[in-house]
């Protein structure tokens, strides 16, 4: 272009040094380009203008305003020059990764186990805790208990309902459900079938808020005694028993030898209280009207804009108005139903979702020592760059554009392993969650999910990123392109920060999860009161009219036991009643207690096998026989805990107790005849609540549970036989929920299996982590130290000095990591007291253990590294530079 | 290239210039009086979708004129489409331009 300028050499043009300048900021790609054609037309308008020296003011200035445009021109142009470095940078890093597929595996699978499991955790709590339960306006649901304060709530009378219902001025309505559940013997249709139902008032649905599915829900008086029967179905039956036929809406079923006309369909995600196949209205006899008997669970709507608060007042008048006693403790109260519903699980989850953090906060700290581990081998290049004009930001962002890179593959492959993770944690979560909220039910990873972990992908990229990315960009290019090569001493300070923080997260981790693995190992040595092993329980609810009277019902049963005790391998039939009540009660011989001191017992009906098929010992008296029956003298059985509350000091045997149990005959007295051991049925964590037990001979449900003790083996084998025997005795009978009792105690440990499982796994994760931090900071100092080990083995070092020296620096950052991490430990494992059952906080031999342990797998990793320094050919280190 | 891509006013104003012949950065600022700030990026991001093409000026022509070469723009066939579309939608366009055969005589092209 030399010619052009040669004409007015002399000249300074303004508008053209205005665009030269302009043009720095163009990107380099289109510099030449952009220039060209702004000078071009610079020149061209000059020349129409006629020549520079001859132009006036104003047309100079007016070139010069026009010039000036080629600065917005060259604004545009920024962006470009955005997406070519970052695509450079990308490229680059992809180029990176790919050479080296050893540490890119590393660096991604521990970012993915960090990011899936906070993952799976996340939608784990989202689903339980923090997603309103799914209901409109889910916040203005309120459920309504009877409680003494602290953790005691039972349910409400129907007159206690009806009163509440009719006089509160806070909710816009209150429905009610029978916690006694419906069960309904599908017959006429097939194979007979037992279905979960429960009555429900008809408002109900209206008051969650949801519509059916199929047809309609009950109208308003549909719930009144007399009317017609109807019956709303879940989703899921719907489509299990009728192929989701839309015409069975306004048939009619054959429930409990009744006619039932389907009147509605509800929604698949649809689920309240527990698992429910159908719903029935709630109707009440006049006689239920009365009926002090507490079976009735609430929940309510809130007028908008009324504060639980002012609900919680208004409940305590109420009641205690409804019950005439001010003075007494018990009082109505509500609380959010989700809040109930997870109650005891905030804690444990929130001590997960702590694990899970420190596991990614390990992860992070492995992946920063890693990039400046290859960082430092890499400073030669980085060297190179910053000597060809790269800035210290423009390196920096090099940098962390490998590490978003990183984090992202990892986050990816995180997502992946999360979706398995989320199922194994579901398949943990306590079942009544699920029964009782879609949202758990239908547990996935969802947009929210999916938002938290780009999140979380983005923050580690940053968190294990940005410290290698600063420290390596400090880069001295003398020192660097001279030696090619050894590390600086703050960048093996800064690593060594890391492994320490490494190795005391771990301990932490570790002893938290050593204490909840102790404390559930206490929890399954304790002594239940009866044994579980080789006991097969099942449910029977006769129904029809053969069982009307009291008499049939016992017959049918007396006759059952009889049979089933005949099976091969049985050795004892127990029966007890399935829904455990408690009642008031006063002791005959003893002065009445004042009301507001009145005690509560636990009452099952059961036969005389009962205790020996689950082998509850006889503490004194006598089991019950044969001949206590209805019209004989009503006897009664309560166990030690019972009996050290009410007779201390006495022998209760002989003495009678009265309480309302029976409607039919409300202040009947039981004598005592025997006192039995203690047995947890309901928590492991306590002891025993005083339990009465009754002869089911005198007194029964009709609901009944079989326990059948087996001589050995599975004791589902004889499930088989015990169907067949019952089939025997009445074809229309469904026998259902099969079960060995073993699986039921292992239940009431589900949450806390949970817990542990999840804990031991993440304290495990971390301690891997851990280890291979401690592996890779001494294989990369015994990597850096090849020349000076070299040098002393030349000098006459012995492969045991050698071997000193080196375990030496790992010892120090490993015993530093545990010290803190002990420390850490007594400041932070107090904070999980209220979830540990028979385990201090500060266990000692957990503490030993743990810190021997982690002691071990440390050391193992160091010496590993360490030993390989000791086969350190002198000559061809010395030969290395 | 997508037809359904917004075009602005002034964008639609340039092209008009375009489809009137006025081939240059310059020639259009000063048919149309937009500024060179308006002109050159608007000329940059029709290019890019598509709608407008460039070529280099010839050298030799350059070289006559003693002058770098220039950058001249033409509508491609989507950008004539666009344009129509624009006019439909602006309609003083056309009117607010002079054509070249009647404002001046139209130069010479490589």
């Amino acid at each position: 272009m030399a010619m052009f300028n040669s004409t007015k050499k002399d000249r300074v043009r303004l508008h053209l040094y205005l665009v030269n300048l302009i043009g720095v900021i163009v990107p380099q790609r289109l510099r030449s380009d952009w220039r060209q054609e702004w000078e071009a037309e610079l020149r061209y308008r000059e020349s129409l203008l006629a020549d520079w020296t001859n132009l006036n003011w104003r047309t100079k200035l007016d070139l010069l305003r026009r010039s000036l445009g080629a600065f917005w021109d060259a604004l545009w142009l920024q962006q470009l020059r955005w997406e070519d470095d970052m695509i450079k940078d990308l490229r680059f890093g992809v180029r990176m990764l790919f050479k080296e597929p050893g540490f890119t595996a590393v660096a991604v699978l521990t970012l993915a186990l960090g990011v899936g499991a906070n993952t799976a955790i996340f939608s784990v709590v989202n689903a339980v805790l923090l997603q309103s339960l799914p209901y409109p306006r889910a916040n203005e649901l309120v459920a309504i208990y009877n409680t003494e304060g602290g953790n005691s709530r039972w349910p409400f009378s129907p007159p206690a309902y009806l009163n509440l219902k009719n006089r509160n001025t806070v909710f816009t309505d209150v429905a009610a459900l029978s916690n006694k559940g419906w069960p309904a013997n599908l017959t006429k249709l097939g194979e007979p079938e037992r279905l979960q139902g429960y009555q429900v008032s008809a408002n109900l649905f209206s008051i969650l808020g949801i519509s059916p599915e199929q047809g309609r829900v009950f109208f308003n008086e549909e719930d009144r005694a007399g009317a017609e029967h109807v019956v709303v179905l879940s989703h899921e039956l719907w489509q299990r028993r009728f192929g989701g036929d839309p015409q069975l809406i306004g048939q009619s079923l054959t429930l409990n030898g009744d006619s039932f006309t389907v009147v509605g369909v509800m929604p698949a995600d649809f689920r309240f209280f527990t698992k429910t196949d159908l719903w029935v209205p709630l109707a009440f006899t006049a006689q239920d009207e009365i009926d002090p008997a507490g079976y009735l669970e609430l929940i309510a709507r809130g007028k908008p804009g009324v504060s639980l608060e002012t609900v919680r007042a208004e409940l305590d008048t109420i009641s205690r108005q409804f019950s005439n006693q001010p003075d007494s403790a018990a009082h109505a109260s509500a609380s959010p139903p989700q809040e109930l519903l997870t109650k005891g699980l905030g804690q444990p989850l929130l001590l997960l979702v702590i694990a899970v953090g420190f596991v990614l906060l390990i992860a992070c700290a492995n992946l920063a020592n890693l990039l400046l581990a290859r960082g430092n081998v890499r400073r030669r290049e980085l060297a190179i760059r910053a000597a060809m004009g790269a800035s210290r930001l423009r390196v920096a962002r090099q940098l962390l554009a490998e590490s978003v890179m990183l984090a992202f593959v990892g986050g990816a492959a995180g997502l992946f392993l999360a979706n398995f993770g989320i199922k194994f944690i579901a398949s943990g979560l306590p079942e009544y969650l699920a029964e009782a909220n879609s949202h758990v039910a239908m547990l996935r990873i969802d947009a929210t999910a999916l938002g938290f972990t780009v999140a979380l992908s983005v923050l580690t990229s940053i968190l294990f990123g940005l410290a290698p990315a600063l420290q390596l960009s400090k880069v001295n290019l003398n020192e660097a392109l001279k030696e090619g090569g050894r590390a600086a001493g703050s960048r093996s300070k800064l690593r060594s920060m890391f492994v320490v923080s490494e190795v005391a997260l771990a301990m932490l981790l570790l002893v938290g999860g050593g204490l909840i693995v102790k404390s559930f190992w206490r929890l399954t040595q304790v002594n239940l009161g009866f044994e579980p092993e080789g006991v097969l329980t099942a449910r029977i609810d006769p129904s029809g009219d053969r069982y009307k009277e009291f008499a049939q019902v016992t017959a049918f049963y007396q006759q059952l036991l009889e049979r089933v005790s005949a099976i091969p391998g049985v050795t004892q039939a127990g029966l007890i009643n399935s829904l455990t009540a408690s009642f008031t009660y006063s002791i005959d011989e003893h002065p009445p207690l004042p009301p507001d001191q009145e005690r509560y017992a636990q009452i099952n009906q059961v036969n005389g096998d009962y205790f020996k098929a689950m082998r509850i010992p006889l503490r004194e008296g006598r089991f019950f026989n044969d001949r206590d029956v209805k019209g004989a003298q009503p006897v009664v059985i309560i166990d030690e805990a019972l009996a050290q509350r009410d007779f201390p000091g006495e022998d209760p045997i002989g003495k009678h107790i009265t309480c309302k149990v029976s409607r039919a005959a409300p202040n009947m007295s039981y004598q005592i005849i025997g006192i039995v051991g203690g047995a947890k049925y309901w928590t492991l964590s306590h002891e025993p609540f005083p339990h009465m037990y009754y002869s089911y001979l005198q007194d029964n449900w009709w609901s009944m549970s079989l326990r059948v003790r087996t001589l050995s083996g599975d004791p589902m084998k004889v499930a088989a036989p015990i169907r067949a025997e019952l089939a025997a005795i009445d074809q229309n009978q469904p026998i259902h929920s099969f079960k060995p009792l073993e699986a039921t105690v292992s239940g009431l440990v589900a949450a806390q299996r949970f817990t542990t499982l999840l804990m031991a796994g993440f304290a495990a994760l971390s301690a891997l982590l851990a280890a291979i931090g401690v592996y890779g900071v001494m294989a990369y100092t015994v990597t850096q130290r090849t020349r000076e080990i070299g040098l002393r083995m030349a000098l006459g070092a012995q492969a045991s000095d050698v071997l000193k020296a080196m375990m030496k620096h790992g010892i120090k950052l490993i015993v530093a990591g545990i010290t803190l991490g002990l420390g850490a430990s007594f400041a932070l494992t107090r904070f999980i007291r209220e979830l540990l059952f028979g385990v201090e906080p500060t266990d000692p031999a957990i503490l030993v253990t743990i810190t021997l342990i982690l002691l071990v797998v440390a050391l193992a990793a160091c010496f590993i590294p360490a030993r390989r320094a000791t086969r350190v050919d002198p000559i061809s280190a010395l030969r290395v530079e | 290239m997508s037809p359904k891509a917004y075009i602005s006013f002034s964008a639609a104003v340039i092209m008009q210039a375009l489809a009137n012949g006025y081939q240059y950065g310059f020639d259009i600022m000063d048919i149309t009086g937009l500024p060179s700030g308006t002109v050159y990026p608007a000329l940059r991001r029709l290019e890019e979708t598509g709608l407008v093409d460039s070529k280099w000026e010839k050298a030799t022509i350059a070289q006559r004129e003693q002058r770098p070469p220039r950058k001249y723009y033409e509508l491609t066939p989507d950008g004539k489409d666009a344009l129509t579309e624009a006019v439909n939608r602006y309609r003083l366009l056309e009117s607010r331009m002079p054509h070249p055969s009647k404002a001046r005589p139209s130069r010479e092209q490589g």
